[in-house]
């Protein structure tokens, strides 16, 4: 007999994040639009909305009261992270250990800055779709969530597609968009951006499942920890360097890191804010539990080619992104380099297994990371808001004499910077430090210094942004004005950055323990 | 040779070339033919796994893959509505040409490892175990054992069907328009009577 | 006791995935690479429904099952992109989509 009601309260944030987007959709179907123009007494009926839907009512307005509704149930769902219990759900597909309940909350807290971010957008480009925006985003932090704890192949699988397929929506949903001068380009971009995600998505997801299928086929079984049995052989072989393949398109390892910056480029920037962090730490998370979890022993298939990936892209992304003026591109590829450092501390990982930190270092590399990319893109988005020049819009030249019009606003962005850049004393210095310790330890010097070295390089770029900035001239003096959510969510951002630059013990304990939790 | 043996190479013959046909920019230039070549290749695949015991895949290969999926493609192409001068000739380029020669590496190393593995395996005896691949063990295991994925995979379905209909539906411009905040929707209410009968005139436009 | 051997399967289904792969890789419309990439999900299929035919396990079924149904949302959801694309660019190739620069 099941346990269901253990079951159930194992599950319980994804199982909350899902009935959160079921209220959510009858939300947006039931509620009144919020202000009526005269004549219209009570809540639109259906007949009136496929009135109002054939000819334009005019004054029919909503309000963003389905965001603030979408926030309040993402923080019910982290409040629910901290009272689910933790264990084994029946079956021992999935496991919500100390680790699923810390990723859980990084994942949550990106998707509520996120839809912070998003407010000012939605009500200014989607107003009528506001809904079915805050409920796939929802849904992609189901499949996140879940991927989080999964220790069973066909788990993974399906969280992995509920993660994407949301996001190439929500890529698109700008496609309605138009200059000032009421061109469509902005439109065409994210259409673009949307489709070229969603090519690369499918196609990674079927050379992903190719790759699941032999493992399944060799192993009989679909429990990541059954992998460990299979004996090696160049099936193997060619099973693991696809599961590698497929997720390396889906977190931009290179050589298939080329419609990153395309997609960032196009696609509304709280999106980008969003599918820029946690689709790539819930994926490495997903690819570092089928290569720790069930592939340990036979780190020869896996380890030197990955390690390879790993240095190509750090030396990519940085060298791509020196000659970018194009902020959100600059961004992306920067993107790219980070995420070749993350997967240094995978194989520190795998190399020192429970003795080493490198699983613990990669844990605070995510937070780090969380926290400063997704600040530097709402500053971004801040500055789209406020009006800039539309020839200038995302490009670097927006960000100029930033200090003279808000230097709250440049000092947000510029702790964001040094994060970023691994410079003392923001988090993503610590975060960089103890992935190269961690590799250091494990043996892997010639790695770390190769590491350090590209670093160097992207010192270049995160300071030219910087010194435009403060040194740069501003084209108006105008104070930059933004909504409140979206100025709590970049103070969020930079006060975490800051904050855990200077006092990063706190996470590093509870990093320490989700590791000690999955690395038993 | 045995019957089965002389089944599965004449389906499998089959499955191959049509999929062939259709990346052939030859025969399958046109999407609605690719359409129908896939359909035949599915149709082949189909016949493949009743072969191979798998009862209900059969047939969900059929209703679902070949009968609701193609049948999506085949409605989005009419939506299309491309003109046949609106398809164009192939070229050759370099990037073809890489794009073929890594298909060729992949399929070489797949050869390489399966080889080895898998032609002396014999497969298991089915007479004792009749029920293989029946709707019923398949949906005892996927309703116990994978319960989760299955709750699971209905969400996947509703995101489709919502990021579907968000994606596809015309004519949001005027249901776009930006939503001013509260404080300005409550400075201009007195201003909303007199605008509404301009702004229903120019958003018939739309 | 079926006289196909197991290699044949799994070459067979080899030889459709690289097939979708050459699709994806080569064709230019939109609609096409997408088909392909079907081919290639069929390819895992018929290498899921080998292996349980050889060892009698029934969770490439279900695998198999749940394969058949991520692979229909993402074609509805791909699909309405490309009418999205369309109405926007008048367009199904991908040699038109140069907004965003490399």
């Amino acid at each position: 007999m099941i346990d269901w009601m253990g079951s159930l309260q194992i599950l319980a944030v994804p199982l909350l994040l899902t009935v959160s987007m079921l209220v959510l959709v009858f939300a947006d179907l039931l509620l009144p639009a919020a202000a009526q123009p005269k004549g219209n007494q009570g809540p639109l009926s259906f007949r009136d909305l496929r009135k109002a839907q054939a000819e334009p009512v005019p004054g029919v307005q909503r309000a963003d009261i389905l965001g603030w509704i979408a926030l309040v149930q993402l923080a019910l769902c982290l409040a629910a992270s901290f009272v689910a219990p933790q264990g084994v759900l029946p079956g021992g597909s999935y496991v919500h250990d100390a680790m699923a309940v810390l990723m859980e909350r990084v994942l949550l807290v990106a998707g509520i800055l996120a839809i912070l971010g998003a407010f000012g957008h939605v009500r200014q480009s989607f107003a009528r779709r506001q809904g079915e925006f805050y409920a796939l985003l929802q849904c992609s932090l189901v499949g996140m969530t879940l991927l989080a704890g999964t220790r069973d192949l066909l788990l993974l699988v399906v969280a992995f597609e509920l993660m994407g397929i949301p996001l190439y929506v929500l890529a698109t949903f700008a496609k309605t968009d138009k200059n000032a001068a009421g061109d469509a380009t902005p439109g065409r971009k994210s259409a673009e951006a949307g489709m070229k995600f969603y090519l690369v998505g499918a196609l990674s997801s079927a050379i992903t499942l190719y790759g699941v299928s032999l493992l399944y086929g060799l192993s009989g079984s679909t429990h990541i920890a059954d992998l460990a049995r299979i004996p090696s052989s160049p099936l193997l072989q060619v099973a693991s360097a696809l599961v590698v393949a497929g997720f390396g398109f889906k977190l931009g390892l290179a050589p298939f890191q080329f419609w990153i910056p395309d997609t960032y480029e196009g696609a509304p920037t709280p999106v980008v804010s969003f599918f820029s962090v946690a689709p790539k730490i819930a994926g490495l998370l997903a690819l570092t539990q089928i290569l720790l979890g069930g592939l340990l022993g036979h780190l020869q298939l896996w380890l030197p080619g990955l390690v390879g990936m790993s240095v190509v892209t750090m030396t990519a992304g940085n060298l791509l992104a020196l000659p970018q003026l194009h902020l959100k591109r600059l961004l992306a590829n920067s993107g790219v380099a980070q995420m070749g450092t993350m997967l240094i501390g995978v194989f520190a990982a795998a190399t020192l297994g429970a003795k080493g930190h490198g699983l613990s270092a990669l844990l605070f590399y995510f937070i780090a990371y969380l926290a400063a990319n997704t600040g530097l893109f709402l500053v971004i988005e801040t500055l789209a808001h406020d009006g800039s020049e539309p020839s200038e819009r995302d490009l670097i030249a927006s960000l100029s004499g930033l200090n003279r019009r808000s230097p709250g606003l440049a000092l947000a962005a510029l702790v964001c910077l040094l994060s970023l850049a691994g410079i003392p004393f923001a988090v993503g210095f610590w975060a960089k430090l103890y992935v190269f310790l961690a590799a250091w330890e494990a043996g892997y010097a010639w790695l770390v210094l190769v590491a350090v070295g590209v670093s160097v390089i992207g010192l270049f770029y995160y300071l030219r942004v910087a010194r435009s900035m403060y040194l740069g001239e501003p084209r108006v003096t105008t104070p930059v004005r933004s909504p409140l959510t979206l100025s709590v969510a970049v103070t969020a951002c930079a006060l975490a950055t800051a904050g855990l630059g200077l006092y990063p013990s706190v996470i590093v304990e509870a990093t320490r323990t989700a590791a000690a939790a999955w690395l038993h | 040779m045995p019957t089965e043996l002389l089944l599965f190479y004449a389906l499998g013959a089959g499955a191959v070339l049509s999929t062939a046909a259709m990346l052939l920019p030859t025969t399958g230039r046109s999407p609605i033919h690719a359409a129908l070549l896939l359909i035949v290749s599915f149709f082949f695949l189909a016949g493949l796994y009743a072969l191979l015991s798998a009862h209900l895949l059969s047939i969900l290969q059929i209703i679902v893959y070949a009968g609701a999926i193609m049948v999506l493609f085949t409605f989005v192409i009419m939506l299309l509505n491309l003109s046949p001068d609106e398809i164009r000739e192939p070229k050759i380029s370099y990037a073809k040409m890489l794009g073929g020669g890594v298909a060729l590496f992949v399929f070489g190393k797949l050869l390489n490892g399966i080889g080895l593995a898998a032609s002396a395996a014999k497969a298991v005896d089915l007479t004792q175990h009749d029920t293989f691949g029946t709707v019923k063990e398949v949906g005892h295991m996927m309703y116990s054992t994978f319960m989760v994925p299955f709750e699971l995979v209905s969400v996947l379905l509703l995101v489709a069907a919502v990021g579907a209909v968000v994606l596809a539906k015309k004519n949001l411009a005027y249901v776009d328009r930006p939503v001013p905040s509260p404080a300005e929707e409550f400075k201009t209410e007195g201003h909303a009577a007199g605008d509404g009968e301009a702004a229903a005139g120019h958003g018939g436009h739309h | 006791m079926t006289a196909i051997p197991l290699g044949h399967i799994l070459t067979l289904a080899a030889l459709l995935f690289s097939l979708g792969l050459v699709g994806v890789l080569t064709r230019r419309n939109v609609l096409i690479m997408l088909m392909s990439v079907e081919v290639m999900l069929n390819a895992v299929n018929l290498t899921l429904v080998g292996f349980s035919r050889y060892n009698a396990w029934t969770e490439g079924h279900v695998l198999a099952f749940f394969i058949i149904a991520v692979a229909a949302a993402e074609a509805a959801v791909g699909l309405a992109l490309v009418l999205s694309v369309f109405r926007l660019k008048q367009t199904t190739y991908i040699d038109d989509l140069r907004l965003l620069k490399r």
